[in-house]
């Protein structure tokens, strides 16, 4: 098989720098490659180049900044998320959203921060027999993260209507509730800023995004990073790893002597289902907080588009014993108008209620039985099908959600039927054993010292939290663990 | 459900004039508008196709020029039903709807994604957003 030589087709300095390097005899010019850019991504890049490594970073996706992100949902839905919006199971039950631009996930999610609890981590501890899962001893790793980036709550003034709504339902009901912790600089909320447009992009640079965080600062680094890059393969050698990837049009080949697998549960699966690795759980044990949005209908607009998005989360132990969690949430119309049932009249009158409707959404903690696997041709399969447990959870979490919308002085409440995945999670998990995980404790894959992962791939189960910040600290663990052995 | 006149769709340098014909007609089925909001051909939704269709991958852009090349071929009645009729795909057995639930999501999200992806729609809704950016005062 021929292989694009880069620098014979580019003249830009990092291209000609990642010229393939064991077939010429000469030293690798990068220490490592990482491929993704979200929030793994990004934290990788960040500490490796801190340490004086040399990294590029690959990424599918294209770069935007806050003067370029698109503005309408229209653009940005299809130009900045895989499978030109959403992605379906092979159930088509259900949807999946997965970023597909720099800074991965983290540009188009609310930045929430969350640690794990004994709830979650006792059970990974369980099913990987890793020790260090447990809270105390990532707490260092958290607090690592949580000074490398702005963090704050949305202050209760600028609560909008929507979360009031939710405070007031909570409330009624004795539930916990709490403020989420988010990674956010300043958005103006005071100026009226509304949060909802950076579900396509934050444009003020507040939202703490690998981009402006980990990115921003491993460039200045020295960190060389290509967008358009679609990985296909990883060929694992004894002294070097090679990267195949779709570029420019042609099959380009990268090397170095390590490479960080980032690009989440779908994409590391799929990279190394691809490359041929044998690993018999594989592919298996993907959970993805199946989530579902119901609608409250007011007398008096609620424009819960307007100002902060998302400000509380419940907190009830109840609530979390029970397998589910809620939070205050809304979506741009395009978004609104695919969950809502039904279609023709009755459907548009639906959507002329907008501005008069609050929102919650119930995310499941699911059981970890999805699989993902190649099908004919090549093509990626993801099988998820709600187990009874996860059913029952949906069924509980509904009903109280229900509850708390007449409690917060709802006339009418929506049901919308349409799960949908945003947690994407599992399919090489972490363990010590190679037979019923892919990553070692030291995360690396089982056999294959020199490929390393540290993001959502890794989940042995689903936590029934926001992933993001585990993720992060996970990853700052796993740097820390290479660079100590480098 | 009475369809209203067939209105006349631009041109989109992924689908033939028969495919648009199709998307503008599934439109009038799924957004035929009300004295509150208008029709989808009102809005010429259809004029944002390619916004979408540009970034669709591959395979799936394959297959919805297949879909609507075959859906061209029905009266507007059978549309009808047809679109009535994949509604209720989300009752049917995992096994079995999976294709269905597909098409039914895919023409769903391509029919709503243009109309609601329309800033005179969203002038009728009431979403008016904004940021304030670092070069406002």
């Amino acid at each position: 098989m021929k292989f694009k030589i880069l620098h014979d087709f580019e003249n830009t300095p990092y291209l000609t720098a990642i010229t393939p390097t064991p077939q010429t005899n000469k030293m690798p010019l990068y220490d490592f490659i990482i491929i993704g850019s979200g929030v793994s991504g990004g934290k990788w890049a960040s500490m490796l180049t801190e340490a004086g490594a040399k990294c590029l970073l690959l990424e599918a996706g294209q770069e935007f900044a806050k003067n370029t992100f698109p503005v309408h949902e229209i653009d940005y839905s299809s130009q900045m998320f895989w499978g030109g919006g959403v992605e379906a199971n092979e159930e088509a039950s259900m949807f999946f959203l997965r970023a597909k631009v720099l800074g991965g996930t983290s540009i188009v999610n609310q930045a929430l921060l969350d640690r794990f609890d004994d709830l979650a981590l006792d059970d990974w501890k369980d099913r990987s027999g890793i020790a260090y899962l447990n809270t105390k001893d990532l707490e260092a790793h958290y607090q690592a993260c949580e000074r490398a980036i702005l963090t704050g709550t949305i202050s209760e003034k600028y609560y909008n209507p929507n979360a009031k709504y939710f405070v007031k339902g909570f409330d009624a009901l004795h539930l916990g509730w709490k403020p989420l912790v988010r990674a956010q600089g300043d958005c103006k909320l005071d100026c009226g800023s509304d949060c909802i447009v950076c579900l396509g992009g934050c444009r003020r640079d507040s939202k703490q995004s690998s981009l402006v965080t980990g990115i921003r600062q491993a460039r200045t680094r020295g960190l060389k990073t290509l967008t358009g890059v679609e990985v296909i393969r990883v060929d694992h050698h004894s002294d070097h790893v090679d990267v195949i990837a779709n570029y420019l049009g042609e099959k380009t080949r990268f090397t170095a002597p390590k490479v960080v697998l980032a690009c989440g549960s779908f994409g590391n699966t799929k990279l190394l289902l691809q490359s041929g690795f044998k690993l018999p759980a594989l592919g298996k044990g993907f959970s993805c907080h199946p989530q579902f949005m119901n609608y409250g209908v007011f007398d008096e607009p609620v424009n819960a588009h307007k100002g902060a998005l998302q400000s509380v989360k419940s907190s009830d132990s109840k609530i979390r014993q029970a397998g589910f969690k809620f939070e205050n949430v809304f979506a741009p119309p395009i978004g609104t108008s695919v969950l809502m049932p039904g279609i023709g009249i009755h459907h548009q009158e639906l959507m002329m209620k907008y501005r008069y409707v609050s929102s919650i959404e119930v995310a499941v903690r699911d059981e970890p039985s999805g699989e993902m696997h190649l099908g004919r041709g090549g093509k990626f399969l993801i099988s998820k099908r709600l187990t009874s447990q996860d059913s029952s959870r949906i069924k509980q979490g509904l009903a109280l959600m229900e509850e708390v919308f007449l409690k917060s002085g709802a006339k009418d409440v929506i049901h919308c039927t349409q799960a949908f995945g945003l947690h994407l999670m599992g399919g090489c998990a972490l363990g010590t054993e190679a037979h019923n995980s892919v990553v070692d404790p030291e995360f690396k894959v089982h056999d294959n010292p020199r490929l390393f992962c540290a993001d959502s791939s890794i989940f042995p189960s689903a936590p029934g939290i926001n992933p993001s910040f585990t993720i992060m600290a996970l990853t700052h663990r796993a740097a820390e663990t290479v660079l100590r052995a480098s | 459900m009475l369809l209203k006149k067939r209105p006349k769709t631009s041109a989109s340098k992924h689908l033939s004039q028969r495919q648009l014909d199709v998307v503008a007609r599934l439109g009038e089925i799924y957004l035929p508008g009300n004295e509150n909001l208008p029709s989808f051909s009102t809005v010429h939704a259809e004029e944002n196709l390619d916004r979408i269709l540009n970034y669709m991958p591959d395979g799936d852009l394959k297959d919805l020029k297949t879909l609507l090349y075959f859906l061209s071929f029905f009266p507007d009645f059978l549309l009808s039903f047809f679109v009535t009729l994949i509604e209720r795909s989300m009752f049917l057995p995992l096994s079995m709807g999976a294709t269905v639930r597909l098409i039914r999501f895919g023409l769903r999200g391509l029919v709503f994604s243009l109309y609601y992806g329309d800033s005179h729609v969203h002038e009728k809704i009431g979403y008016s957003v904004h940021v304030y950016t670092d070069d406002q005062k």
